[in-house]
C-alpha cells in the first residue's frame, strides 16, 4: 500500500484528508454514519471564551453548486468543551485538531491556554481569522498582515502544538496574509474559509439569510480556493492545508499538486458524512493504480505554462 | 440514524403539485420509526444541488417507507421524474416524534399544506388503535386535497378560497371542535403563520399538544447548526447555547406547545 502519510510541522499525521471546522460537530456527532477512524484528522468546530447561539435564522441557503452560511461561530464555549469532548477525544484513533475563535487577541489566547493546560491528545490549534459571519472579530483579524501577526506571536509562545492559521480568500493578496503568518510563527496555513456572499428570494423579494451576507462553500468556490492554495504554495516554505469544494478523488489530486500538504472536506459532509472515508478508501487505489509510492510526492507538482 | 440506497417502487402525482414517493429502504423502515421523524433525500447525484432534502415520513408499510412530497423547487421538481425501479439514497430515520398523549385525552391533528405527511401516519395509527380523533387539513385550494372530507370519521377540510371544505383557515374548525368536546389534545405541522394561530388557540383555550416545524437545514444530524427556530421562554443568558434557539433537526421537528416563539 502507498505511504499516505503526511507531516505537518512535527506532527505526522496517517493521511491528508481531514474535515472542516464546521461541518464535521466536534466528532461525535456522526459515529452511527462513519467510521472516523479513517481520517487523518478531524478539526472541530470554531471554540470561544464563551458559549455562543449564533445568529437568528434563517442561517442557511443552497445555491448552485454551494451553500450560504451564517451560523455565527454557535458553539459550547471552551469550559463544555474540555468538560465533554477532550475526554472524548482519548477513545478517537484520528487526530483532533481544535480550532479557536475570538474577538479579541486576548480572547483567542485566552481559550488557547485553557485548552493547552488540560491534558489531552489534541495534536494542536487551527486559529479561524476568517469568519465573516461575526461582527466582531473573525474575518477582521484575517484581512490585515499586522494582527495576524500580531495573534499569531503571542499564540505562538503558549504551546509547543501545532499552529494552523485558516486565511480568508476575501483579501486583495492572500500571501501577505500568509508571510505574516509564518514569519510569526506558524507551523502551517489552511485555505481558504468560505466567501462573502447573498441570496435574494425573487419571489418574496427578501434575503434568504438574516445577516443578509454569510459565507458561500461547497463546490462553486473550488477555483478560487485551488488559486489561493497554489499562490500561498508558491510563496511559502510552511505547509498549506487545502479546503474548498473537495467532494472526490480528482479534487484531492488537484488540490495536491496545486500545492496543499492536506485537505479539508467541508460542506460535502453535509450530504454525505462518510465522504471523509470513502476518499481515504478511494486514494489508496488511486495509488496503486498510477503507482504511486508516497503520496506526498504530488505536491506542488501542477505542470504550469510559464 | 442509516444511510441506505433505497429502491424506489413508486412516484406519483396525487394531487397539484403534490406527489406521493415510495421507496424500499428495509434498514430504515424497521429502525421503528415513529410519526413526526423524517428522512435526507438524495436526489441530485450531480453536486449542482449539493444538499439533500428533507422529508417527514408520511408511513410505513413492511419495508417500505412512503413520503408525500410538494413540488416548489429545483430538487423537488427533479425528484418528480424519478422512476419506479431506481434508487435513491436516503438517511434516516432524523429527529424526535410526536408522543401520543396520556389516556383520556381527544387528540385533534391539524395540518396545513405539505404538513400533512406526518400527522397522516399518526392518523392511520390511532385509527388501527380504535383512538376516537380529529384530523383537520387546510389547503390553499381544493386540487391541492387528495383526502375526502368524512364527518362519521372526523375528518374536516378547509381551504383559502373555499372552492373545496370549509372557506378559511383550520382555526375556526379547530374552535368548534374546542367548543363541543372536553380534553382534546392538539398535534400540528403545517405552516408557521398556522402554526402561531393554532399556538395562539391552544393558549386561549388552555389546551396542550405538539407541533411540528421546518427550517432550513445543511444536513438534518446536528452538524451544521443551520435549521434554528427561536424558543418562547429562553432564559436571559449573556452567553448561552442552545437556550435561546432550538435545532429543529435534533430538538424537535417536534416541539411542544408554548416552547417555539413564532414571528
Ligand atoms: C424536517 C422537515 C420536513 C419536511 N417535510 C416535508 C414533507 O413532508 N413534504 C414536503 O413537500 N416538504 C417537506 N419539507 C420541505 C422540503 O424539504 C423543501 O420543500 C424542499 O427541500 C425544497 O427543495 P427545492 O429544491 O424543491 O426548493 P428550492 O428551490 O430550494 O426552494 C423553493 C422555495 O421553497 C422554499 N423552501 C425551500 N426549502 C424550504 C424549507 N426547508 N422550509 C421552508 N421553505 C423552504 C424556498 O424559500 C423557495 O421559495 C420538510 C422540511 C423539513 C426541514
Ligand atoms: C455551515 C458551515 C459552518 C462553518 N463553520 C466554521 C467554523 O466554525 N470555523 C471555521 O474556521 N470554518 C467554518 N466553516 C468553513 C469551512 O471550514 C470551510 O473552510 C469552507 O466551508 C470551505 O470548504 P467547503 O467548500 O469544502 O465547504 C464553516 C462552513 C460551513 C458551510
Amino acid at each position: 500500500m502507498a505511504d499516505l502519510s503526511v507531516k505537518i510541522g512535527s506532527v505526522d499525521f496517517k493521511n491528508p484528508i481531514f474535515t472542516a471546522s464546521g461541518t464535521f460537530g466536534y466528532g461525535t456527532e456522526v459515529s452511527d454514519l462513519t467510521d472516523i477512524s479513517a481520517l487523518g484528522a478531524i478539526i472541530t468546530k470554531s471554540i470561544t471564551l464563551h458559549s455562543r447561539e449564533g445568529n437568528p435564522p434563517p442561517r442557511i441557503v443552497e445555491t448552485t453548486g454551494g451553500m450560504i452560511n451564517s451560523i455565527g461561530l454557535a458553539n459550547i464555549g471552551v469550559d463544555q468543551f474540555i468538560a465533554e469532548m477532550l475526554p472524548a477525544y482519548k477513545f478517537f484513533e484520528t487526530a483532533v485538531i481544535v480550532n479557536i475563535a475570538g474577538s479579541t487577541v486576548e480572547e483567542y489566547c485566552q481559550v488557547l491556554k485553557i485548552i493547552d493546560a488540560v491534558s489531552s491528545n489534541i495534536a494542536g490549534y487551527e486559529i479561524n481569522i476568517s469568519c465573516p459571519n461575526v461582527k466582531e472579530g473573525g474575518m477582521a483579524f484575517g484581512v490585515s498582515a499586522d494582527t495576524t501577526a500580531r495573534l499569531t506571536e503571542r499564540l505562538r509562545k503558549l504551546t509547543e502544538r501545532l499552529i494552523i492559521l485558516k486565511l480568508s480568500p476575501n483579501v486583495t493578496d492572500i500571501t501577505v496574509i500568509g508571510k505574516a503568518a509564518q514569519e510569526a510563527g506558524a507551523d502551517a496555513v489552511s485555505a481558504i474559509n468560505t466567501l462573502v456572499g447573498m441570496s435574494i428570494n425573487h419571489l418574496s423579494r427578501e434575503s434568504n439569510i438574516f445577516t443578509t451576507y454569510g459565507g458561500l462553500s461547497g463546490p462553486a468556490i473550488k477555483p478560487i480556493a485551488l488559486a489561493c492554495v497554489h499562490k500561498l504554495a508558491s510563496s511559502l516554505e510552511i505547509p498549506v492545508l487545502g479546503i474548498g469544494g473537495i467532494t472526490a478523488i480528482p479534487d484531492v489530486v488537484e488540490f495536491t499538486l496545486a500545492g496543499a500538504t492536506a485537505i479539508q472536506i467541508g460542506t460535502a459532509n453535509f450530504r454525505d458524512p462518510d465522504i471523509g472515508r470513502k476518499i481515504v478508501f478511494d486514494l489508496v487505489e488511486y495509488c496503486k493504480q498510477d503507482k504511486i509510492e508516497s503520496f506526498d510526492s504530488l505536491i506542488g507538482q501542477v505542470r504550469v505554462f510559464q | 440514524m442509516i444511510t441506505e440506497t433505497g429502491l424506489i417502487t413508486s412516484n406519483r402525482c396525487i394531487a397539484r403539485n403534490l406527489w406521493r414517493l415510495e421507496i424500499e429502504v428495509p434498514e430504515i423502515a424497521y429502525a421503528q420509526s415513529q410519526p413526526g421523524q423524517f428522512i435526507e433525500i438524495l436526489v441530485d447525484v450531480t453536486w449542482e444541488r449539493p444538499l439533500r432534502c428533507p422529508m417527514s415520513i408520511a408511513g410505513i408499510q413492511d419495508n417500505r417507507l412512503s413520503i408525500i412530497y410538494k413540488t416548489i423547487g429545483i430538487s423537488t421538481h427533479s425528484l418528480a421524474t424519478k422512476q419506479s425501479g431506481e434508487t435513491i439514497s436516503i438517511i434516516g430515520p432524523l429527529g424526535n416524534s410526536f408522543s401520543i398523549a396520556g389516556a383520556g385525552s381527544i387528540p385533534v391533528l391539524v395540518a396545513g399544506g405539505v404538513g400533512l405527511p406526518p400527522l397522516l401516519w399518526l392518523h392511520q395509527i390511532l385509527t388501527k388503535q380504535n383512538i376516537t380523533h380529529y384530523l383537520v387539513i387546510g389547503a390553499q385550494t381544493g386540487e391541492e386535497h387528495f383526502v375526502k372530507t368524512d364527518q362519521h370519521k372526523n375528518i374536516y377540510l378547509t381551504t383559502d378560497d373555499g372552492s373545496l371544505g370549509r372557506h378559511g383557515t383550520v382555526i375556526p374548525v379547530v374552535e368548534s371542535i374546542i367548543d363541543k368536546t372536553n380534553n382534546i389534545y392538539i398535534y400540528a405541522c403545517g405552516p408557521e403563520a398556522m402554526l402561531a394561530a393554532v399556538q395562539d388557540t391552544a393558549f386561549e383555550h388552555n389546551i396542550g399538544g405538539q407541533l411540528s416545524t421546518e427550517s432550513y437545514m445543511a444536513c438534518g444530524f446536528g452538524i451544521c447548526q443551520g435549521c434554528v427556530v427561536k424558543r418562547r421562554d429562553f432564559k436571559q443568558a449573556d452567553h448561552s447555547y442552545n437556550l435561546r434557539y432550538a435545532l429543529v433537526c435534533q430538538d424537535g421537528p417536534v416541539f411542544n406547545m408554548g416552547e417555539l416563539y413564532f414571528g
